[in-house]
C-alpha cells in the first residue's frame, strides 16, 4: 500500500490552513503572526534540507557517513542540553557528551543489532531515524535533570549547607535533589507510556501507518522505541548528573558560581 | 534550617550519614537531651515547620549535642529564647568539657564566657577575661 503523495501545488495550498488561526490571533490582538511566519519558514527550509540530506544518506548508506551524522546529532544535542539547562558548555560539554553518547549507542545498538537485525547494522533507514528519535527524547530528559538539580541546589543553599555541616558527604548531601531531578526527568516518559494509545496515537506509529505499514508492525516498533527512550533517558540523566558533580563543586563541596550561565 | 519534616527526623538526620551512622542515639538519649534544653518529649512528633523560633534554635542545639562534639560555634544562640530556655542553654554550655566559640550581644551569655573579644566596626577594641570560664 503506497502512501499518497502531496504534490507541490497542494503543499502550497496546505500553508493556507494557517491563515485562519493567523486571522483569529490578529483579531484577539495577539501580534505574533510575524514570529509564526518565521517559524513556519524555518521549519520548511530546515525540513527540506534534512529531506535532501536523508535522501543522500539513504542512497549512499555508508557506515562512516551514517556515523558522522549521528556524531553531529550528539554534538548538537550536547550543546543544546547545556544551553537550555543554564550551564556553561566549557565545563560540562565532555560529561554530557559522554553520558548521552553511551546511552544512545547502548539503546540504539540493543534495538538495531540484537532486536531488529537488519542485513547491515549501520543501515541508515533504521539507525538514523531510531537514534534521532531516542536522542530527541533523551535531550528533553537531560535538560530537565540538570536544570532541576542545579536550580534546587541554588534555591536550597542553606538546607544543602546544613546537610554538609551535619557530616554528610557531597553525595549524601545532594542525594535528595539528585533523586528529585531524575524523577522529574523520567516522569514525562513514564506518563507518556502509561497513557499511550488512550490519549493519543503516538507519532512514530502514525507515521508508519501512513507510510503503509501494518498497524501491528507499527505497534511493535512504537513499543520498541518507547522502551529505548525510557532506557536511554534514565541512563543518560543519571550518568550526566553524576559526572557533573565532579565539575560543579569545589573542594569544600560548594557549588562553583562560574559553572552556571548568567541569567 | 532543620532540613527534615519532623523534629525526630531533624534530630536523627546526621545519623543517616556514614560519618555518624554507628552513633545513632537511643530514644532515652533523645529524651534526655530534649529535657536538658527544656523541650517536651511530644515535640519529637511535631512538624519542624510548625515549631517556634526558640524551639527551632534549641532543637538545632540538641542535634549538635547528640553528635557529642567538644567544640561548638554558636551565633546569637540566645536571641530567640525566653528567660527559662536561656537558663537551660547556659547550663548545658557551661559544661567545662565543652569549648564554645560564640558571637553574642546578650550580656547574660557573655557573663558566662571565659574570654570576650569586643569588636566595633570590625576592629578588636578590647579583650576581657571572666573569672569563671
Amino acid at each position: 500500500m503506497e502512501t499518497l503523495d502531496i504534490a507541490l501545488p497542494k503543499m502550497a495550498f496546505l500553508y493556507g490552513l494557517c491563515l485562519l488561526p493567523g486571522l483569529m490571533l490578529w483579531l484577539i490582538g495577539l501580534r505574533i503572526n510575524r514570529d509564526i511566519g518565521i517559524s513556519i519558514l524555518r521549519m520548511s527550509i530546515q525540513l527540506t534540507l534534512v529531506g535532501i540530506y536523508l535522501k543522500t544518506l539513504f542512497n549512499l548508506n555508508n557506515p562512516y557517513l551514517n556515523g558522522l551524522w549521528i556524531l553531529m546529532m550528539l554534538v548538537v544535542a550536547d550543546l543544546s542540553i547545556l544551553r537550555r539547562a543554564g550551564l556553561k558548555a566549557r565545563y560540562f560539554a565532555l560529561a554530557t557528551f559522554t553520558a548521552i553518547t553511551f546511552s544512545i549507542l547502548f539503546s540504539t545498538a540493543y534495538l538495531v543489532i540484537l532486536v531488529i537485525q537488519p542485513t547491515h547494522f549501520y543501515d541508515a533507514r533504521y539507525i538514523v531515524p531510531l537514534a534521532g528519535m531516542i536522542l530527541g527524547n533523551c535531550l528533553q530528559g537531560n535538560v530537565i535533570a540538570l536544570e532541576r538539580f542545579y536550580s534546587a541546589i541554588r534555591k536550597n543553599e542553606d538546607e544543602y549547607a546544613t546537610f554538609l555541616t551535619l557530616g554528610a558527604t557531597r553525595w549524601e548531601a545532594v542525594r535528595p535533589y539528585f533523586r528529585d531531578a531524575i524523577k522529574a526527568a523520567i516522569n514525562p516518559t513514564i506518563a507518556s507510556m502509561g497513557t499511550m494509545g488512550l490519549v493519543s496515537l503516538p507519532g512514530m506509529m502514525t507515521g508508519q501507518i501512513l507510510g503503509g505499514s501494518e498497524p501491528w508492525l507499527a505497534v511493535k516498533y512504537q513499543i520498541a522505541i518507547m522502551l529505548c527512550i525510557f532506557t536511554s533517558t534514565t541512563i543518560a540523566s543519571i550518568i550526566n548528573l553524576k559526572l557533573s558533580l565532579n565539575i560543579a563543586f569545589n573542594a569544600f563541596d560548594v557549588l562553583k558560581d562560574e559553572v552556571v550561565q548568567e541569567p | 534550617m532543620l532540613g527534615a519534616e519532623s523534629v525526630r527526623e531533624a534530630l536523627l538526620l546526621p545519623f543517616q550519614y556514614k560519618t555518624h551512622h554507628d552513633h545513632r542515639p537511643t530514644e532515652a538519649q533523645l529524651i534526655e537531651v530534649l529535657d536538658r534544653l527544656q523541650l517536651p518529649t511530644a515535640i519529637l512528633s511535631r512538624a519542624s515547620s510548625r515549631i517556634s523560633g526558640g524551639e527551632k534554635q534549641r532543637v538545632a542545639l540538641a542535634r549538635g549535642l547528640l553528635l557529642g562534639k567538644q567544640l561548638y560555634l554558636l551565633d546569637e544562640v540566645t536571641s530567640a529564647l525566653d528567660a527559662e530556655s536561656k537558663r537551660a542553654v547556659l547550663d548545658v554550655f557551661s559544661d567545662p568539657q565543652l569549648t564554645v566559640l560564640s558571637v553574642a550581644h546578650d550580656p547574660e551569655w557573655m557573663g558566662h564566657c571565659g574570654i570576650i573579644f569586643e569588636l566595633e566596626a570590625g576592629q578588636l577594641i578590647q579583650v576581657k577575661r571572666n573569672g569563671n570560664p
